[in-house]
Parts: structure tokens; C-alpha cells; sequence
């Protein structure tokens, strides 16, 4: 009792000592609220995008569907020597063909020169064998949102991986920390959120856990930069910043359209002929799969502990079962039998 | 001729000219009667305005051909509330514009915090009063929401319609439920993002660098939020829910701070910088 109350004063005194300092600093407002909010975190974290950039030489991707393959090539392109596994040896060598066959293009277009070209090829690496990727300084898994299978590879990459080796994930369905809560190893592994097309994409977010070391950050921005993104850093919080945003501002507009107030082509003219963005979010459901914009609601909602502000769209999920899966089934919020024809 | 009397003349074909063309009168709060004010100034409607409380500041100053009033002008061809934050305030100025105006000059009104059929119900004859989407930036949009009573005839609508022509903005008619489209759109949005702030996802900046730059969006969140203001922000999510479930519009207690106070980082930082 008594080493609680030490405790609790030790803590009271310590933070009201860092308020005052802030405040005579600078008297700034904003500098509380980071206080208040415990933003001081990211505020320190972004540090390291200035600090020097870890010596990065050799990456693994695991799993070489379109997102691993896309993002091999850029990471191929830039010089780092990356090897791809995949457990599908025909997948992996469709992958490795089709990244050589785009080197071949590119420099077959000028984009690159020959000498890149072959450089590069040389870079390219595949096995399928998990243990061998161990020696590798960095790791990236692309493989599906799965969680159960993202925990085993990541627990299994910790097991094999050298002492030195940072693990990023690039999950976007899950939490970082549930990904990794089977490793032992948590300092070095950290999300690393792309977008796809990797190419015309500007940002990756990178969400550190709790747990995550300085070092894995460090590599996680050095990776971003070097593709040419802008890292940003998240909390690990589900969804992170973007695609929390995304379903904020598609599941108003479902309710919208619930609520009968207008249809989803009234939405959607409105947003784009009043610039609000470029495309209406019907639209962009449609393009990304009302399956997947489903699937991902549910998840973020039993994530939130069931928080009613996420509660998913009913006329999603009737669509959904349905088969109105958007431009995949040529059925969505709009027609694209036309197009398809 | 020397410039007294060429000036002098100007005023008199502006004055000449300005009764030629139809007067709207606008009542309402700041910035929502400057930017309807200046857009209906420069189709050439004759303007008079009226502000609830008096501005504290303006975007822009407004051209002379604006003129502030105390009284509603008898030949209102067409009048404009627009408040959205004090429903006793909005209702006050409907009630007086039922009074004095003449029973066939339409009432275009804001809905976006109380629904327009609501609004009709303070007045005698009801079927002139049409909702709007009256909110920060929206007027000045290409595409105005408007939302009709059940008391509305087709004709009134035309008018409505025929207002807004020279203006070079369509009309797009909606239900008459609170926050509309766009206002209910973009509150709630906003809302999500101030949740995520209080929960230290990222700093303000990296929020609307992440958003523009990941999600395509000419202009982020935060950055939206201090344009429109945190008290028409707060209003609109106030009103969604009263609305049938409130239990879907939770307030971020940043913007309800925001809203408040009045305050917000960035014009902290300028202040402190000044």
C-alpha cells in the first residue's frame, strides 16, 4: 500500500514537473495537449526521419501474390538484393518471370539502362524454403490478411531470423501487435503499411509497436524513403490512419443511402462536381470490392470492442451476400456490364 | 466633368441599376451570409444583409454593393437564413421574415440543423419556406443541396431553381433530413478523425499528410475543420444526434473543447510566433 501511494506521488510529481517545463518553454498550448494526450511519442519517433538511415542490403518478402511481386520489383529497382519465398514454387517462378519481364520492358523503353536492367536481375533471388531467408536484414511479409497465418509466419520468421534482422508486416486488417503476439522477439518487428499500386502510391505508414525497437523504426523510414514515399508514422491502432479514414468516410455515406436521404449517384455527383474528392465513395467501393470494404468494417468493428461508431453497413453486407460485389462481379452500386462488353 | 460629379453619376446608374434587379435579403450568421452575400452580389441581385451577432472578423471585406440593413426591405424578391448554431435565434428571424415579408417571396432557409418541414411549421404559410445546404464553403460550391418540406409545391422549387441559374450552380434535391448530404458527409468524417486524434494516432499534420497524400483528398481534415469552424462542426454533429440514433454520433471531446473555446493549435502557434 504504502509502495503505492510512493509510487503514485513519484508519478504525479514527474508529470506535473514536465507540464511546467513545457509551459515555460514555449507557453504553448499545443505543446500540453501532446502532453495531455501522450502524443510525446510520435513527436520523438519523428526524430529518426532525419537521423541516419539504417545500412540496408538484403530483404526477403515473403509471399509473391501481385503486392509481394509489385513491391519486389521496386525494391529490385532500387538496388537492394531481395529474395522472394513462396511455399507455391509455380507462383514463385510466375513472380520472378513476370518482375524480370517488366526489367526487360523498362529497358526496353528507356526507362532504365541495360546495365541497370542487368544489375538488377542479378538481385533477384527465390526460395521456398522458409529457414533461408534467415540471413537477410530485412524481412517483409505479404502474404494475405489472414490472421492466424500471419501469426505463424511471423512467429516462425522470429525463430529463424538473424539476432539482427527487423520483421515488418503489412497488414492492414489487423493490428501489428496481434500479428505479432506468437514472436518472442517483439523489439524488432513493426507494421509497414503500402498502398497499392505500390508505383503511383506517395505514402507508406509505418506502425511501430509498443514494443518496437528505435532500430526497427529506423529501417521501417529508410525503407519507406528509399522507395520514394513519405513515412508516417501510426499508432498501432486498427485501421491506422488511412484506412480508419477510408471506412469513416464510407460507412456515413452507406448510412446516408440507409437513411434514404439520397441515392448513391446524387453522393457521388455531389462529392465530385463540388471537389470534394475526385471520386465518389460509391464509386471507389465499387473499384475496391464491396466484399472487402465489408470484410474490413466487420473486422475493425469487433477490433473497436464492438464501438457502435463503427457499426458496419447492413446494405453492404446484403450486397455482399448477394454477389454485388462492385466492378469484380460487374454488379455493384453500379452496372460495368457495358464496359465488360 | 470632374470626379465628384463622375462618381457621383456612378452611384446614381449603380443605385439605378441595383433597383432593376431583384433584392435578397440575407439573415443569418458569419461566414455563411459573407459568402452568400458575395455570391449573389456578383450575378447582380441587389444585397442587404443582416447578421445576427456582428462578425468579428471576415474573410473579405464586401463590396459596396452589399448593404447591411436592420429591417427586412419591402421588395425582397427572395430572402436567405442561414443559422446554424441557435435554433431560438433561427427561429426568431423565420417568424419575423413569416411576418414582414409578402406571402409569395420564398424563404430559402438552412436545414443542415433543423429539418426544413420543422422550420415551415413556425410560420403562417408554410409552403413558401425550401432547406438549403447552407455551410461553410458549400455555398460557393457548384451543386447546392436543396431539400424540400412537405408543404413545398413544384412552383416554389422552380423558383428555387431559377434563383440559382445566373449564380452558375444546379440544384440537387435531397431529403429533408438534418445534415443533408455534404454537411453530414464531412462532419462525421471529421468527427472520426478528431477520435483518432484523442487517441494520439499521429500528430494533426501527419493526419491530413496522410489523408491527402493516401487517400486522395484535396484538402485534410484538420484542415477542413478549422475552415468551416468548430461551432457550425459541432452544431451539425449536435444535431445527427438528436436525430433517430444518437448512439452512431458520439462528439469527439476535442471538437466539443474546440467548439467551446474557440481555440485551436494553429492559431495558438500564430499567436505565438506574432
Amino acid at each position: 500500500m504504502c509502495n503505492f501511494f510512493t509510487i503514485a506521488i513519484h508519478r504525479f510529481v514527474l508529470s506535473s514537473i514536465k507540464l511546467q517545463k513545457s509551459t515555460k518553454k514555449t507557453t504553448d498550448k499545443f505543446h500540453i495537449l501532446y502532453c495531455f494526450f501522450d502524443l510525446s511519442f510520435v513527436r520523438c519517433e519523428r526524430k529518426y526521419f532525419y537521423s541516419k538511415t539504417m545500412d540496408i542490403k538484403t530483404i526477403a518478402l515473403i509471399g509473391v501474390g501481385k503486392k509481394g511481386t509489385s513491391l519486389a520489383r521496386q525494391l529490385i529497382e532500387r538496388g537492394f538484393d531481395v529474395t522472394l519465398y513462396d511455399v507455391n514454387a509455380t507462383l514463385l517462378r510466375r513472380s520472378v518471370e513476370s518482375i524480370k519481364n517488366e526489367l526487360r520492358q523498362s529497358a526496353q523503353q528507356r526507362r532504365i539502362t541495360t546495365e541497370q536492367m542487368q544489375e538488377a536481375l542479378i538481385h533477384i533471388k527465390s526460395k521456398t524454403s522458409l529457414p533461408d531467408v534467415g540471413s537477410c536484414d530485412v524481412i517483409i511479409e505479404t502474404v494475405p490478411d489472414n490472421l492466424q497465418i500471419k501469426k505463424d509466419i511471423l512467429k516462425h520468421l522470429d525463430n529463424h531470423a538473424k539476432n539482427s534482422s527487423v520483421i515488418c508486416t503489412t497488414t492492414s486488417l489487423f493490428t501489428v501487435s496481434s500479428v505479432a503476439s506468437l514472436a518472442k522477439n517483439f523489439h524488432r518487428i513493426i507494421g509497414l503499411h503500402l498502398f497499392f499500386p505500390i508505383e503511383s502510391s506517395q505514402v507508406i505508414e509505418v506502425i511501430p509497436t509498443l514494443r518496437t525497437s528505435k532500430e526497427a523504426i529506423e529501417a521501417a523510414i529508410s525503407i519507406a524513403r528509399q522507395l520514394g514515399k513519405e513515412p508516417i508514422l501510426s499508432k498501432d491502432i486498427p485501421g491506422f490512419i488511412i484506412e480508419r479514414a477510408r471506412q469513416a468516410w464510407f460507412l456515413e455515406a452507406l448510412r446516408i443511402v440507409e437513411d434514404d436521404v439520397a441515392d448513391h449517384d446524387q453522393i457521388d455527383r455531389l462529392v465530385t462536381m463540388n471537389k470534394l474528392h475526385p471520386e465518389g465513395p460509391f464509386h471507389q467501393m465499387d473499384q475496391q470490392g464491396l466484399d472487402h470494404i465489408f470484410q474490413e468494417s466487420v473486422q475493425y468493428f469487433q477490433q473497436r470492442f464492438y464501438d457502435s461508431r463503427f457499426l458496419p453497413s447492413l446494405l453492404l453486407q446484403q450486397m455482399t451476400e448477394l454477389g454485388l460485389l462492385g466492378k469484380q462481379s460487374h454488379q455493384g452500386f453500379y452496372s460495368y456490364e457495358e464496359e465488360n462488353q | 466633368m470632374n470626379k465628384s460629379s463622375h462618381s457621383h453619376s456612378a452611384t446614381k446608374q449603380k443605385e439605378k441599376q441595383s433597383s432593376s434587379h431583384p433584392t435578397v435579403y440575407i439573415c443569418g450568421e458569419s461566414p455563411l451570409v459573407e459568402e452568400a452575400a458575395l455570391r449573389c452580389a456578383s450575378s447582380g441581385y441587389a444585397v442587404k444583409v443582416h447578421w445576427n451577432t456582428s462578425p468579428t472578423e471576415t474573410a473579405q471585406p464586401l463590396p459596396t454593393s452589399i448593404t447591411t440593413v436592420n429591417t427586412i426591405p419591402d421588395n425582397t424578391a427572395i430572402a436567405f437564413e442561414l443559422t446554424n448554431t441557435d435554433i431560438d435565434v433561427k427561429k426568431k428571424n423565420i417568424q419575423k421574415m413569416g411576418e414582414h415579408l409578402p406571402p409569395t417571396t420564398p424563404i430559402l432557409s438552412s436545414s443542415v440543423t433543423v429539418t426544413a418541414t420543422e422550420q415551415a411549421n413556425w410560420i403562417e404559410h408554410k409552403y413558401r419556406l425550401v432547406g438549403i445546404g447552407a455551410f461553410p464553403t458549400l455555398l460557393s460550391k457548384p451543386l447546392i443541396e436543396v431539400a424540400p418540406t412537405i408543404y413545398t409545391p413544384k412552383e416554389t422549387l422552380q423558383v428555387v431553381s431559377n434563383f440559382f441559374a445566373p449564380l452558375h450552380s444546379a440544384i440537387e434535391i435531397v431529403e429533408d433530413q438534418v445534415g443533408l448530404i455534404q454537411p453530414r458527409l464531412l462532419c462525421s468524417f471529421i468527427n472520426h478523425i478528431y477520435f483518432a486524434l484523442g487517441e494520439s494516432i499521429a500528430p494533426p499534420d501527419d493526419i491530413d499528410r496522410a489523408i491527402t497524400q493516401g487517400l486522395q483528398f484535396s484538402v485534410g481534415p484538420i484542415a477542413l475543420s478549422e475552415t468551416f469552424g468548430f461551432k457550425q462542426i459541432y452544431a451539425t454533429l449536435q444535431a445527427l444526434q438528436r436525430g433517430n440514433t444518437p448512439h452512431l454520433y458520439p462528439i469527439a471531446p476535442l471538437i466539443q473543447q474546440f467548439a467551446a473555446t474557440g481555440r485551436w493549435w494553429k492559431n495558438q502557434q500564430k499567436e505565438n510566433n506574432a
